[in-house]
This record gives C-alpha cells, structure tokens and sequence, in this order.
C-alpha cells in the first residue's frame, strides 16, 4: 500500500475552453491534513473535485492527467463506488430538510451498508455526531427536522453524516465559509482529531484558518500549485512571492 | 391605514378591485350552481346523493332523479385514473431528468408538453374507437376469466366501454400534464441537495428516490391536482365510459361520472321541470368535491414548505 492516499499528477481541467487547472501535481500522505489556499477563482473547488469525480456533472468539462486515489486510478473505477469512500462537504450546509436529524446521519451508513441492524445505527450515529461535538446539542431532538439547527450545527451535522459513510478520504470546501467563530473552532478541533482515522484534504481562501490546522499546505494560483509542504515551512519562509503575498493578504 | 405608506395604499386600492372580484367569482359560480340546484334539492333531498335514477316525465309528480352513481362513477374513475398517473409520470420524470441523454430527454419534455395541451375529444375518440374493443378482447376477457374472483374484475365485459376504459384513456390524457408539474418541480430542488447525495455516493437512483422524497408532499399536490382534472374531464369519459345510470366496483361495467351524465342530457334537460336543476345539483357536487381536493392539497403544501423550508 502506497503511503499516500491521493497522488495527482500532470491534471489538466477545462471548462468550455477556459484552462481551470493547467497540470496540476499532488501527494497527499495517508492521515495527514493538506490545506489547499488560493484566492477566489483559483480553481481550488475543481481541484477537490476531481478526487472525486464530482466533476462528472459538470457540462463541458474535459480531464486530462492522472488521479490515483487509494491506490486506484480513479477514472477506470465506478464514480458512486469512489464516493463513498473519498466523501465531499461543501460550503454551503445542505443537511436533507424532510429527514430527521438522526436519518440524516443514517442515511450513508443505510448507503454504504455499514449497519447491520438498529442498535449498530444507533452506534455509528452517535460516533459521528460526537466526533464533531454535536451530540450533546442534539441527543434530546434526534427527531426534530434540521431547520431547527443554526447554521454552525447544520455544517457540523453534514460533517458528521458525511464521517457516517465511514470514508477513507475526506473532502472539505471552505466548510466554516458561512459559519461563526465557535463553530468554526470546533469543526477544526474535530478535523484534527480525525486526522487519526483518515485523510482530509481542505480548501479554504483564508491563511489563518490553514495555519491552524494544515499539516501540509499547498498554495493554488490561476490553476497552477506555485508552492507546496510542510505547513510550518511555508509559512515561516514561503518561497514564492506569490505565496508571501496570499500570506500577507495582498491578493 | 397605518401599515401602508403613501403610495403602498394607492397601490393596495387600485389592485383592491381585482382581489375582490376573484373572491366575489369564486362565491358567485358556487352560489348561482347551488341556486339553481334548489329546486332539485328541495323536491328529492337525500334520494339526490343515495340513489341512482334519470327519470324525466312530462309530469313533473313522476320525474324521479339520483345521482348516486355518477358522483361516486366520477370519483371512482378519476381515483383509478390517478393511480395509473402515478407511477407513469414519476418514471417519465425519472427517465427525463436523470436517465436519458439531454437532449433526448429534452425532446420528450417537448412532447409531453404538446401532448397535454391537445384537446381531450381526441384522446376520447381514440379511446372509444381504437382502445374499447381493444381492452375488451384482450385485456378485460382474460382478466374476467382468470382473476374473476376479484370483485373488481367479476363482471363480464361486454362493450368495452367501462370505467376501466375511461380511466386508462383519463390516464393517458393527464399523465402530461402531471409529468410536467413534477419535472417543474424536481428541477426547482436546489442543486445543493442534489449535490448533497451524490456527494454521498449514492447511484442516481438512490439520488432521485431521495430527492423524491423530499418533494414528496409537492408530488401528492400534483396528484391532487390531476384527480381535479380528471375528475372535470367531460369528453373523453361520455365517449367512453358507456353512459348508464348504475355503478357497480366491477371495472368492466359502464357507468356514468356527473361530467357525462351533463353533457349527454343537459340538451333535453330543458324540457323537464327537474331534470335541469338536478344537473345543476351535480355540478355543484362537483364543486365541492374539487375544492376540498384542492384546498387538501394546498395545505399540505403549505405545511410542507414550512417544515422543509426549501
Ligand atoms: N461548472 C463550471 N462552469 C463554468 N466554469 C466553471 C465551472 N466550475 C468552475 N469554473 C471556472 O473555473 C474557475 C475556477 O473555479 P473554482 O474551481 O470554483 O475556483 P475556487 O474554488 O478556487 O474559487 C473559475 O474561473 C470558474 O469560473
Ligand atoms: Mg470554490
């Protein structure tokens, strides 16, 4: 088995003849956290993307390159079957408003068939909601509706239903975009205990958030990864000018 | 008026008129149906909803009229007629959106679209001609003489023009403009929630059958919504359904809804002191088994909407 969970390399993406990505290359280390910065427009969502073939859905687009994830490349394996271990959460909250609470976190332990009966449901429901320090919150309204939540807790309540389907990699896109600063600080106090159990890769367009938690850090301009490591490094002594000045917040 | 500022109240005054007038054409339709449905009510009372006769006389003491069986003839076939809808527009729906390729799908839509918007005496026709002796030879016979222990299926088929008939071609008529509702509806889901379950691995029918659910109460408002119609739908069932004042739970035999028992004898209704406002006296059940129907649907989605917050 590879040390890295995800290893990209020479990716190309186009949109509709735009260059979104223009050959990319990535490793990322088993149970490591990698932070991928850029400004807005960079291409860092298409990059998360691909991991996962999410990009599928997007009209127009061509791929060129490699993607090796867990060890399989990724476009000659069945896309449901990648995304159920390589789980994406987006910036936006999207917690299933018809379905409870608790069927929200089931729903992918119901998918990737990790429950075999009520009791082990219950069990993985409640991991996941712990590991993102939610279940003390909602352990009394497990039947209420997710619109009862705030913001903050229906981000935390997808990053938990998205650790339900017990995923190998996790995929994160700006998760705390829309969200306050208590829920922000536990979503990434969880994502450093994860780091445990599997692989997370995060976008985010603010430095700050990438020193807190990033192991590695890579940073993303105009489709091009122009610096990447050791997140200490990078930011102690970027070597780029282009990242010294994403550093001081000048672009 | 203190929630208004100046110009909001000119505007509040000028649209009153047309606000008004809705609700005053609503009360007016129902209170002239009930008016003239008075006499009728008043000679025959409850025999109106429990029997099921049309018996025009020239004297007015021996005309004898009940609805019975058309009122239930019509709520039978329009609920036959919805259950057939149903499951045809939610593959459609399936089929368009997510299976077949854009444009193919899209061409379909186009279709569907045109086909719900041609006139009803053409599926009625097609119905009567084609689809009756059709049904009975190959359809209802074989039904009857094998399953003919099901009360629904144990009466013998004769002309082919049933309820079973009327409901099919009900069916076909409707299903587009079901289809359209729900596809309308399906691509109102925010692709947030969409991209939520994929993200989630889930194969694009486990995706639709999610994203269904969370349109579920939109999908019974459609429903409701195509019961209305079919239950309003007046050329295709007098073609079909074969006209007869009895109504039995057997699918094979003909009876009559209230919109065909008008329309086949509104014209020599005029001659009898009852007979007239006895159909005005089905319309007006009519009325209200469609407004109640509505008003259903209309709740639920209301409370839905509230509750999902979509
Ligand atoms: N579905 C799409 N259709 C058209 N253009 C797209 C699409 N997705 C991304 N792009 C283009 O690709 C570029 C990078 O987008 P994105 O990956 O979302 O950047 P980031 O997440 O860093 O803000 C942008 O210029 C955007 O306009
Ligand atoms: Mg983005």
């Amino acid at each position: 088995m590879s040390a890295y969970a995800i290893e990209v390399s020479n990716l190309r993406v186009r949109v509709r003849g735009l260059d979104v990505l223009r050959g990319v290359d990535l490793k990322v280390r088993r149970n490591t956290i990698l932070v991928i910065m850029g400004p807005s427009g960079s291409g860092k969502s298409t990059l998360l993307r691909t991991l996962n073939r999410l990009t599928d859905f997007i009209d127009g687009i061509n791929v060129e390159g490699s993607v090796v994830v867990l060890g399989r490349d990724v476009f000659t394996i069945d896309p449901c079957e990648l995304r159920r271990k390589v789980v994406l959460v987006s910036q936006e909250p999207n917690p299933f408003p018809h379905m409870t609470i608790f069927d929200n976190v089931a729903l992918p332990a119901k998918l990737n068939g990790i429950a075999r009966n009520k009791q082990e449901l219950y069990e993985v429901v409640k991991w996941a909601l712990e590991k993102v320090m939610l279940w003390d919150e909602v352990k009394n309204r497990l039947r209420d509706y997710p619109h009862s939540l705030s913001g903050g807790q229906r981000q935390r309540l997808c990053l938990a239903r998205a650790l339900a389907a017990k995923p190998e990699i996790l995929l994160l896109d700006e998760p705390t975009a829309n969200i306050d600063p208590s829920n922000t600080f536990k979503i990434e106090e969880s994502l450093r205990e994860l780091r445990e159990e599997l692989t997370i890769v995060m976008v985010t367009h603010m430095p700050h958030q990438a020193v807190r938690v990033a192991d590695h850090v890579a940073l993303l301009y105009d489709g091009i990864i122009v610096e990447e490591g050791p997140a200490k490094e990078v930011f102690m002594n970027p070597k780029n000018d282009i990242t010294n000045k994403f550093l001081r917040g000048a672009i | 008026m203190i929630f208004f500022s100046k110009s909001d109240k000119v505007t509040f005054y000028s649209i009153l008129p047309l606000v008004v007038g809705i609700l005053g054409f609503f009360l007016t339709i129902g209170l002239f149906t009930a008016y003239q449905a008075l006499p009728s009510f008043m000679q025959f009372g409850s025999d109106l909803l429990i029997t099921s006769i049309w018996r025009p006389a020239d004297d007015p003491h021996l005309e004898a009229y009940g609805l019975a069986a058309p009122f239930i003839g019509s709520l039978y076939a329009s609920t036959l007629a919805t259950l057939i809808i149903l499951p045809l527009s939610v593959a459609l729906t399936f089929s368009i959106t997510e299976i077949l390729p854009r444009r193919i799908g899209g061409f379909l839509r186009v279709i569907i679209e045109i086909m719900g918007g041609l006139p009803t005496v053409v599926y009625g026709l097609w119905g009567a001609v084609v689809l009756a002796p059709y049904l009975r030879d190959y359809v209802m016979k074989p039904l009857h003489q094998y399953l003919g222990f099901i009360p629904i299926f144990s009466c013998r088929p004769i002309t082919g023009y049933s309820v079973l008939t009327a409901s099919l071609v009900l069916a076909v008529a409707t299903t587009p403009y079901v289809t359209a509702l729900l596809i309308e509806g399906y691509n109102m889901i925010p692709s947030k929630y969409k991209e939520g379950i994929l993200c989630l691995g889930a194969t694009k029918y486990e995706a639709f059958k999610l994203l269904f659910g969370l349109l579920k109460p939109y999908v019974i408002a459609s429903s409701l919504l195509g019961f209305s119609r079919a239950l309003g739908e007046t050329t295709i069932v007098a073609l079909t359904i074969g006209n007869t004042m009895r109504f039995t739970l057997c699918v094979f035999n003909p009876t009559h809804t209230i919109p065909s028992l008008i329309a086949s004898q509104f014209e020599s209704a005029g001659l009898y002191m009852y007979a007239l406002p006895t159909l005005f006296a089905g319309g007006f059940l009519l009325l209200i088994a469609s407004s109640v129907i509505s008003y259903v649907g209309i709740k639920m989605l209301y409370a839905w909407r509230e509750r999902v917050r979509v």
